[in-house]
């Protein structure tokens, strides 16, 4: 029975690894339970529910019925067992019994024989996805719900293989994405003059694993070219200008937005503003005040298709004393620039071979060196064989492109003049029938010349009456020329712009063409100059497809050599893989790729742990990927406390609420991932996250909490010193402390049961299945406090047990409300003092957030148990089972004896079997 | 998005300057959402369902979910048979449509202990009947659903063998105890739930992306030859795995199976029109406090989907079980959960709100001309819930049953089964209806004669 899945069995106790002189008898605690409270129904003669206790009659019987005993614990521990109406154990039974069940399998399991598990094989969840997206091609794909089905969710995590699951939905878009972000790196065809992106430009990678922070910079002089067809559209405030633009031609890949802007300075912060692409933010900056325009320059990606950008100042303010002074952002409505795509680097780099390498040998090595990039490890010559094909496939395609040559031709009239001339004593003429109008038609013209231009000149007969007759009519119309002259000039442009593939030729014409399309595509594609895909082409296809495959989307260990019985040290580069998921939620550098080359990885884990955790990537995915799933973070999203918390001002309630939404909730998350990311930076001990006495923080949210720093200002986030403040370590975040509420109150056994689960690794088991919640019996009890009314609910022996645990937490917790704020007191006009102490099953008293927190620190064995555990399961990507015991002892002696310092955490995880090894494929 | 055509006001300033002048993001959003809210839908030519002189209408079938029940006595008619004028209070806004629809009160779903069952419990086995497996872990049972039964029979016809629709996604809400792919409503068989669009572009997509008006004949080329090619690559990996592995290959097999299904089918059918309309909007984010008009851009959708005959089955979760959505539209302060388990008046009163939405579907489907009858006449929509009430009982729920069926169903009426009667009845009944012979659906015990 896996443990973390159903039930505390394997976790309560006290974190440590039991010695053997304290180990429980059967014979004084379990045995006796049973007789007295159990085997009444559940013995010999029909057992309820088919479970049958009285055959444990000793420790060995215990061992074998691990199931049943699971199931046992729960119940009783719920409270459901022994049935209402029975006699009920005392709290104190209950703990000993659970204490000494749970010792007996944690004998047993630390003695039985090793065994290293074996995860499921890995999807990329999203994150990871877009991050190896990043480090392989050099494409920063923008993070939103369309891009492709949520993660699944195992145990809170969003990387367990054994729950996450693939879909006709991934599938489709995953080739999509892939055709998007090849032809986003690889820019095939006539490119745009510009110049290659610099080193100073908006990226978070060069395509080679090397991240780059984002950032803005003063820009260089402008270029104007490339700027696509751009409108300017009306708009509601906030947004200070917008355009809609098609990328028209043009591909999509990384464009550069130049813009001149100024600001009317007020306030203490500089203007900020907000570029907005079809109303989302892909960039900002900070506009300087000034009388002159100045340029400013923007780096982001852009799909192919129809978009809208805008210009929004993030930071309005009105100085409340004068409010003639405002904080204003300026937008020249002319000159804004919008060229791209650029160049990437990338494609140099994903194109690049040696010079003397070339036809077939060339792409050869390509493809292969992208396939040993994006597999992890080096692909076999079947794989590069496979991407050839492919290639070879997109080779046999044709480019369309239009020439002068071609568009004159649309410009000639239908049919030419000395016909028309002729032509015209025919007009009006008639009605004939088709014989005699053909006759007629080959007597003025000559049968050859008819027959040249039969087709167009039809285009001027018209059918009349029944039966039905033709006339010639108009004859002028055939000298007009075969496209309108609006038209022709359209199609101009794209002489620039070189071959393109038969979609993007379809699309573009039919865009710019309109209602003439249909009836001259035929003609259009006959006369298009036709060429076959370029090699670039070619390569990128093979990668695109390279991106669809299982070896790039999963993440395959490879079988190794040892038989399939035995447990298997991983192979280096397998390692590597888990090495740099772990830490980074991406594909591996090429440091770790060489060390597993030379089959070093395994004896260098160590230092390569140290380098790693010190790399931007480490602080960015081990807070995004671990430790907000682990905190239950990402629910701060779903979040909307009622406006009245957040305001006295009934006039102001909404404002307040899209406040919390636009910025508070943001700044609440700020704190908690920086305070996090201190901890792995500054490699402090893990058991900071209980009670450090530090954190993050901003005006806004200091105000917020109705603390006073000095110096802080709206735009940074500063470390400030906690000693004289009630608050320290995450328990006591404006983050974790809303999630833990309800919208409009807050919520004692949530708070409760988040430490449990969060942070003692106890969590309680769910309600039971007919239990009315709180307030269903609001009649008598309107009229009591919150803690009388859950001082009732927990009469109920049905719910007693747990929420003895969870209040008796909870409730230390009540000096902070439903949003995060310090508070003393509560009710109307804050009448009642609030009483912070609770009380544990055990009769230990905890008072108040400090209490609490030295109650914790107390258990700090059971917490780095619980985090060790968590961040094990993390980073193997699986539930632990009973075998990971052992190594958790031993990732928690090292962790332990290290002060509990973040690295040691770390590289004993990456040292433990767990980590290292995997089961046999055929073992067991 | 799209928002040309967004009404204007803007301030102007010495000729080539635009001064901002701070108001909330939102203002901006609600006036995208406007724009959204579907003036194509008389545009939008519906694909020729039939040949000319052909007698039937194809039949389809929704089912609506609204989770946690309502309070019983606010939605049971005192008397069986024909519908009084006077609807009880839940069905109000069904009053225009009484002889559209009939209530239906008695069923259950599978109960867990004790005669009750958890959120994750009852949802999953809506439509399943199903004896599933509560767990946490990755080893989850259930079974199949009726749509998808219905889906694997008639579905091959459409273009989209069925669609599911919800308005939030499954991983964010969590009960304990439960691994939260329970909180699916389809599921193609006893391990693999399918999983919603939750946001309208989603369904944008799903309707229409793959569609052969955005998607040309060399496009499809190209993805039949990657498909073929990753098929190759599977294939080459299958005998280094283990089982577990294994499975997962086998799971993406199956998903290059279908999209390649998918190609076929485009490419065998009739071009469905994309309707002119700006995509809606795919973050989520944006659409969490306009609950109702997400519901209504979506139904709308699959309305359109009906009309054009590009599926026949839809599943639609209008909320999941243990939402921690806040109605605050209806003066409501507590999170759905916890107003289903406080506060009886209510939860009947967000049940009110869900059941306009159903007559606001209803309504539509009604106004759709086909043939000399309406959509509606040519469909079987089911609106209801697996829990009758706040307190996890899962006996005599609440269902409500709109349109003729072709012919095969007699609205207007209150049936009331006795208290034993399984849910999946109806869902054989219905499915009968379809040509979908089934014998048995998880726990049925028959059918529900009459309807």
């Amino acid at each position: 029975m896996r443990w973390m899945s159903s039930t505390l069995i394997l976790l309560a106790g006290t974190g440590l690894p039991v010695r053997a002189d304290e180990a429980p008898n059967f014979d004084q605690i379990i045995g006796p339970f049973l007789t007295k409270h159990c085997v009444q129904c559940h013995g010999e003669t029909k057992p309820k529910g088919d479970i049958a206790l009285h055959q444990f009659k000793d420790e060995a019987s215990v061992l074998k019925g691990r199931k049943t005993w699971v199931n046992v614990i729960d119940q009783i521990r719920a409270g459901s067992m022994p049935p209402k109406g029975r006699p009920r154990p005392e709290a104190k039974e209950v703990e000993a019994l659970v204490r000494a069940v749970t010792e007996t399998f944690d004998r047993f399991d630390r003695a039985a024989k090793p065994d290293p598990g074996r995860v499921t094989m890995r999807r990329l969840s999203r994150n990871e996805y877009v991050n190896t997206i990043r480090d392989l091609v050099g494409v920063q794909l923008i993070v939103d719900d369309s891009l492709f089905p949520p993660d699944e969710v195992g145990l809170g995590f969003y990387n367990l293989g054994e729950f996450q699951s693939i879909s006709a939905q991934h599938m489709d878009r995953y080739i999509q994405l892939a055709e998007l972000i090849t032809k986003s790196a690889i820019v095939v065809g006539k490119r745009s003059d510009l110049p290659p992106l610099d080193d100073q430009c908006w990226r978070e990678s060069d395509g080679r694993g090397n991240p780059r922070s984002p950032r803005f910079f003063p820009p260089p002089p402008p270029g104007n070219k490339g700027n696509p067809s751009f409108r300017e559209l009306k708009d509601k405030e906030p947004i200070s200008a917008r355009f809609a633009f098609s990328t028209g031609p043009l591909q999509g890949g990384m464009f550069r937005l130049t813009w001149q802007l100024k600001s009317v300075a007020a306030g203490d912060e500089v203007a900020k503003c907000r570029i907005l692409l079809d109303g989302k933010e892909v960039a900002r900056g900070d506009v300087v005040a000034s009388k002159e325009w100045k340029q400013y320059e923007f780096f982001f990606p852009i799909k192919p298709g129809e978009h809208t950008l805008g210009i929004a100042l993030q930071n309005p303010f009105t100085d409340p004393t004068d409010a003639s002074k405002r904080r204003e952002l300026h937008v020249h409505r002319d000159k804004v620039v919008l060229s791209g795509p650029l160049v990437p680097d990338a494609q140099a780099f994903l194109l690049s071979a040696p010079g003397d390498l070339t036809g077939e040998a060339r792409s050869r090595y390509v493809l292969e060196r992208f396939a040993t990039r994006a597999f992890r490890r080096p692909a076999s010559k079947e794989e590069v064989d496979r991407l050839l094909k492919i290639a070879k496939q997109a080779q046999t395609r044709t480019r369309y492109s239009l020439s002068d040559a071609v568009i004159d031709w649309f410009q000639e009239p239908k049919v030419p003049k000395q016909v028309v001339d002729k032509l015209r004593s025919l007009e009006s003429r008639g009605p004939f029938d088709q014989e005699e109008l053909t006759r007629q038609l080959q007597e003025k013209l000559g049968k050859e010349l008819f027959e040249e231009h039969r087709a167009a000149i039809f285009e001027a007969v018209e059918t009349v009456g029944t039966p039905p007759k033709l006339v010639v009519k108009s004859v002028a119309r055939l000298s007009e020329p075969r496209l309108p002259k609006a038209a022709t000039n359209q199609l101009r442009q794209f002489v620039q712009r070189g071959a393109m593939d038969e979609d993007t030729f379809e699309q573009v014409l039919a865009d710019t063409l309109g209602g003439h399309w249909r009836s001259h595509r035929d003609t259009i594609f006959a006369k298009a100059d036709k060429s076959p895909e370029p090699w670039e082409g070619a390569m990128a296809f093979a990668m695109q497809a390279a991106l669809c495959s299982p070896k790039f989307l999963f993440r395959v260990e490879v079988e190794s050599g040892t038989p399939g019985q035995q447990p298997q040290v991983l192979d280096d580069y397998a390692l590597a893989s888990r090495l740099s998921y772990f830490l980074w939620s991406s594909m591996p550098d090429q440091e770790l790729i060489d060390l597993a080359a030379k089959k070093q990885l395994h004896s260098n884990l160590a230092a390569q742990v140290k380098r790693m955790l010190a790399d931007p990537r480490a602080q960015q995915s081990l807070y995004e990927d671990f430790a907000e799933p682990w905190l239950g973070l990402r629910q701060l999203r779903n979040v909307n406390p009622e406006p009245k918390l957040l305001t006295n001002d009934p006039r102001r309630e909404a404002e307040a609420a899209q406040h919390f939404r636009d910025v508070l909730r943001e700044d609440m998350l700020t704190e908690t991932r920086m305070f996090f990311q201190e901890i792995v930076r500054e490699d402090r001990s893990v058991l900071d996250l209980i009670d450090g006495k530090f954190t993050y923080l901003n005006l806004r949210l200091a105000q917020h909490y109705q603390h006073a720093f000095p110096g802080l200002k709206n735009d940074v986030f500063t470390r400030v010193d906690l000693e004289k403040v009630p608050r320290g370590g995450v328990l006591t975040h404006g983050s974790v402390l809303t999630i833990t509420s309800m919208p409009s109150r807050t919520s004692v056994p949530k708070r409760g049961a988040w430490v449990l689960e969060r942070m003692l690794g106890t969590p309680p088991p769910p309600p039971p299945a007919d239990v009315p919640e709180l307030g269903k019996e609001k009649e008598e009890t309107a009229n009591l406090s919150l803690r009388k009314r859950l001082e009732r609910h927990r009469t109920d022996a049905a719910c007693a047990g747990c929420h003895a645990r969870m209040d008796g937490i909870g409730f230390a917790l009540e000096n902070f409300d439903a949003v995060g704020r310090f508070r003393v007191r509560e009710g109307k006009d804050d009448k009642n003092p609030i009483d912070v102490t609770g009380e544990l099953p055990s009769g230990v008293k905890v008072e108040g957030p400090a209490g609490l927190k030295k109650y914790l620190r107390d258990q700090k064995h059971m917490f780095a148990r619980c985090f060790a555990e968590k961040m094990l399961t993390f980073a193997v990507g699986r539930r632990l089972d009973t075998y990971d015991k052992r190594s958790v002892d031993g990732i928690l002696r090292s962790l332990e004896s290290n002060d509990y310092r973040f690295s040691a955490l770390a590289t004993a995880i990456v040292q433990s079997d767990p980590f290292r090894m995997r089961r046999g494929k055929d073992q067991r | 998005m799209n928002v040309r055509g967004t009404p204007c006001r803007w301030h102007r300033k010495k000729g080539s300057t635009i001064v901002t002048k701070p108001t909330s993001r939102r203002t901006v959003l609600r006036g995208l959402g406007a724009v959204v809210a579907l003036p194509w839908l008389e545009a939008m030519t519906p694909r020729p369902v039939m040949a000319a002189g052909a007698a039937r209408h194809p039949l389809r079938m929704a089912v609506l979910y609204m989770p946690m029940g309502t309070k019983m006595i606010d939605w049971t008619p005192p008397e069986t048979g024909a519908l009084p004028e006077n609807l009880p209070l839940n069905l109000r806004s069904m009053a225009a449509l009484r002889k559209d629809f009939s209530v239906i009160t008695g069923l259950r779903t599978p109960s867990g202990l004790d005669g009750a069952a958890l959120h994750s419990h009852a949802m999953s086995t809506f439509l399943t009947g199903a004896a599933m497996r509560p767990t946490e872990g990755p080893d989850i049972r259930n079974g199949a659903s009726a749509d998808q039964i219905a889906a694997k029979a008639v579905g091959g016809q459409t273009y989209l063998p069925s669609l599911q629709m919800g308005t939030f996604a499954v991983n964010r809400t969590i009960e304990p105890g439960f691994n939260p792919a329970y909180l699916n409503l389809s599921w193609r068989d006893s391990v693999t739930p399918v999983r919603p669009a939750t946001s309208p572009r989603e369904v944008f997509d799903r309707l229409f992306t793959r569609s052969a008006g955005a998607e040309s004949r060399s496009t499809r080329a190209r993805h039949r030859s990657i498909l073929d090619y990753v098929r190759e690559e599977a294939n080459s990996l299958e005998s280094d795995l283990g089982a577990q592995d294994r499975r997962r290959l086998d799971q993406y097999l199956t998903s290059i199976r279908e999209v390649e299904q998918q190609i076929q089918r485009v490419e065998r059918m009739p071009a469905p029109t994309t309707p002119k309309m700006n995509v809606p909007d795919g973050d989520w984010s944006r659409w969490v406090e306009r609950w109702q008009e997400q519901v209504r851009v979506q139904a709308d959708l699959m309305v359109l989907a009906f009309q054009a005959d590009l599926t026949r089955v839809c599943t639609f979760a209008l909320e999941i079980e243990r939402s921690v959505r806040v109605f605050r539209e209806l003066g409501i302060r507590d999170d759905y959960h916890g107003v289903s388990h406080g506060n009886e008046d209510d939860l009947s009163r967000i049940a009110a709100y869900q059941v306009a939405q159903f007559a606001y579907v209803v309504e539509k489907m009604k106004q759709v001309r086909e043939g000399d009858g309406t959509l509606l006449d040519h469909s079987m929509m089911v609106f209801g819930s697996a829990m009758s009430n706040g307190g996890h009982n899962t006996t005599n729920l609440p269902i409500l049953l709109a349109g003729r069926g072709c012919g095969t169903l007699k609205p207007g009426r209150h049936f009331r089964f006795s208290r034993e009667t399984p849910l999946s009845n109806l869902w054989v009944s219905l499915l009968d209806r379809m040509d979908v012979r089934v014998d048995k659906l998880g726990d049925s015990r028959g059918r529900l004669s009459d309807l």
